[in-house]
């Protein structure tokens, strides 16, 4: 009773809950909302306390002394720590809400990973609602990728998005405002920057931290061969030496680094092409099929997965912002009783 | 490529940053690159009239923004120009507005009224609802009959009791039908008024009738009465012989176990019906009792006696022959369209 009157409050959220980053979009005012999925705990004594969400957190990550630990709340696309992410929730709910006189209650959007289980699902939907939301609906992602990148997902023809988060990666065929095929892989922005640390550990031996990694991916990381070399400096620790040390690393060593996380990628969509019915299939081979998710932001994916399917491949416009997008589009729909996108539980 | 030109210099008036329009560019940086058309449409995996829409700023190929959007940057990134730019200046052709499309709910086709199916729905609730009421209604007016029915039992049963209660005479006695049956189910009873009834019959029975209604009058005692009326056509001795038993000649006649019909005072107001077909025949008398109902078998006979004046409702009235006080009444009159009788008889 006093949650529907402080939701008189507050404005309705979409909010895409991903491994890397947190996109929250409020509806009528676009994307208010995007930091890194990182929480920093404070622990005094047995009292336990926020120290740092969001972008301050993630400078913390790797960088804290023994009284904070940084935490990624979420893992392969779902909640890993439960009470840690209720906690981010409830930041970002205020922080989007300026009004600081009433605790908000906005009716909240939630998008998950389609091959989440229900337990999964369950917890996301807790911890939204313990994070002080008023009603808590659930999407799956690809459906909300494919929503913001503009996709004609109401109509009878197949459309195909490939989101690369940073835990996984979504692939979904969609078709009258359903999910006909959809795939899920464990592989993503994390994995790429595991993979490239690894590599370096193995070639220069040398330790790199995460950030680094990301920095690395970020800048010269490409997924196809024949484009444009580039260079990087990087300081790591050296583990025969113990002391830091200085090399440069290029795009063709970043390159054969990301091959195996990329080829389960590329494994996956074409799994899904397989799996898809005829009629979709042709469809999709006319039209071709949409990148989103911050994994579609390194460079030559798109000409990799074309290469390899024979399909023309596009990129959506603002990738990492497409899920929170098309779940605010979605949001708009939620009033419609007949409205088939949310998913049950 | 000359005749690319045209469509494309048309459109340096609109409005651009760069009074150039994406497909102008894309081409000349292609050519510029020296990569054929085929070389690009094999690249993007692209149909090469898809790419000449392109370069011509021509969409009918393409008819979903999202998709034209991604093919002219994924052109723009291919070459290797900035794509913001290229996008810029298809926004400025064709705007953003197709960017901005609306999530709608799958169509769904819809029966053409819906008032229409509701006002069917409600019509054919109240059909059924007045179907199941008329049958109620007329289950209850049934129901009703059989209430004063179930009280007086089958209608031979209540024959019977109209005889036990009733008092005395005694029609029972000649029905040929139960007293063919006697001999059967009473060995004790003397075979002679069997015998006697057996060939009386017909004829005979109604005559046994006349000849209660005599005795009646002059003894006024049901056993004699009943005794005579067995033995219309026998002569004084059987009489006497059968009187000894009179009472239970008449008891298994009708009924087996009823041995008390006790022999009531005489009344002269008897009905006595002679049924050649079935017929469903009801009798009340003067105090609104019922003395008489049910639905008699061909070849029966029933008698009835109350207080007058009676109301009478005699079905197949053609088929059944009536006396009252002796007195053969002519039903005919009184029959309706249906061969129902209905009327007041006595005073």
């Amino acid at each position: 009773m006093f949650k529907r009157l402080r939701g008189l409050f507050s404005s309705d959220l979409s909010i895409d809950l991903g491994t890397a980053n947190t996109l929250i979009y409020v509806r009528g005012r676009g994307i208010v909302l995007d930091e890194p999925s990182v929480v920093a705990i404070r622990q005094s004594g047995n009292m336990r306390s926020v120290a740092a969400v969001g972008l301050d957190a993630k400078r913390m990550l790797g960088r804290t002394p023994g009284n904070i630990t940084a935490i990624r709340p979420m893992k392969d696309g779902v909640i890993a720590d439960f009470t840690v992410t209720e906690q981010m929730l409830q930041h970002f709910i205020r922080k989007v809400h300026q009004s600081t006189f009433l605790t908000p209650s906005p009716r909240v959007l939630v998008c998950v990973p389609c091959m989440s289980t229900q337990v999964e699902r369950r917890a996301i939907k807790e911890s939204a609602e313990g994070a002080g939301a008023r009603d808590v609906y659930l999407i799956e992602e690809p459906m909300a990728a494919a929503i913001g990148a503009g996709l004609p997902v109401e109509e009878a023809q197949g459309s195909m998005v490939v989101d690369i988060g940073g835990g996984t990666t979504e692939i979904a065929i969609i078709s009258l405002n359903g999910v006909v095929y959809s795939e899920s892989v464990r592989v993503g922005g994390d994995r790429f920057d595991e993979a490239i640390t690894s590599y370096v550990r193995r070639h220069y031996g040398s330790l790199i931290g995460e950030a680094t990694a990301e920095r690395i991916k970020e800048e010269v990381g490409c997924a196809y061969p024949g484009g444009e070399l580039r260079e990087i400096d990087v300081r790591g620790r050296n583990l025969a030496e113990g002391i830091p040390r200085s090399f440069t690393l290029n795009s063709h060593e970043i390159l054969d680094a990301l091959q195996e996380p990329l080829a389960s990628i590329v494994a996956a969509v074409k799994s899904a092409l397989e799996q898809s019915p005829p009629e979709l299939a042709s469809d999709i081979a006319e039209r071709g099929l949409v990148l989103t998710g911050g994994g579609a932001l390194l460079r030559d994916i798109d000409k990799l997965i074309a290469e390899e399917t024979g399909l023309p491949v596009i990129i959506a416009e603002d990738p990492l912002s497409c899920v929170a997008r098309g779940g605010g589009k979605a949001l708009e729909m939620i009033d419609q009783h007949t409205f088939e996108l949310l998913s049950s539980d | 490529m000359s005749e690319m030109n045209e469509p494309s210099t048309k459109q340096h008036d609109a409005p651009s940053p760069s009074s150039e329009t994406a497909g102008d560019m894309l081409r000349s940086e292609r050519e510029r690159q020296g990569l054929s058309l085929e070389d690009v449409a094999l690249q993007l995996n692209l149909r090469p009239i898809v790419v000449t829409g392109l370069e011509e700023d021509r969409f009918d190929q393409v008819p979903i923004a999202a998709y034209r959007r991604g093919y002219v940057r994924a052109y723009a990134r291919l070459l290797g120009i900035d794509e913001t730019r290229i996008v810029g200046a298809y926004d400025a052709k064709h705007g953003r507005g197709d960017m901005e499309r609306k999530l709608a709910p799958v169509h769904t086709t819809r029966p053409p009224s819906r008032v229409g199916a509701w006002i069917f729905r409600l019509f054919t609730l109240l059909v059924i609802v007045g179907l199941i009421s008329l049958t109620l209604l007329w289950w209850q007016s049934r129901e009703g009959n059989d209430i004063f029915g179930g009280g007086s039992d089958d209608s031979p049963i209540a024959v019977d009791r109209l005889n036990a209660n009733g008092a005395d005479t005694s029609a029972e006695a000649p029905d040929t039908g139960n007293s063919a049956m006697t001999p059967n189910t009473d060995s004790q009873l003397p075979p002679l008024p069997t015998q006697q009834n057996t060939p009386s019959a017909g004829a005979g029975a109604s005559t046994g009738g006349a000849g209660s209604m005599d005795s009646d009058a002059g003894n006024g005692t049901g056993v004699s009465a009943s005794a005579e009326t067995t033995t219309p056509s026998g002569d004084e001795h059987q009489a006497q012989q059968l009187g000894s038993t009179a009472n239970d000649v008449v008891a298994s006649s009708t009924t087996p176990s009823d041995d008390e019909a006790t022999p009531a005072a005489t009344s002269t107001n008897t009905l006595s019906l002679t049924f050649n077909e079935e017929s469903w025949t009801e009798i009340y008398d003067a105090n609104d009792d019922r003395i008489f109902s049910g639905l008699q078998s061909a070849g029966s006979q029933a008698s009835a006696e109350g207080d007058p004046p009676f109301r009478l409702t005699i079905g197949n009235a053609s088929g059944v022959r009536l006396r009252y006080r002796g007195e053969s009444v002519d039903l005919s009159q009184y029959t309706g369209g249906n061969n129902v009788a209905r009327f007041t008889l006595g005073d």
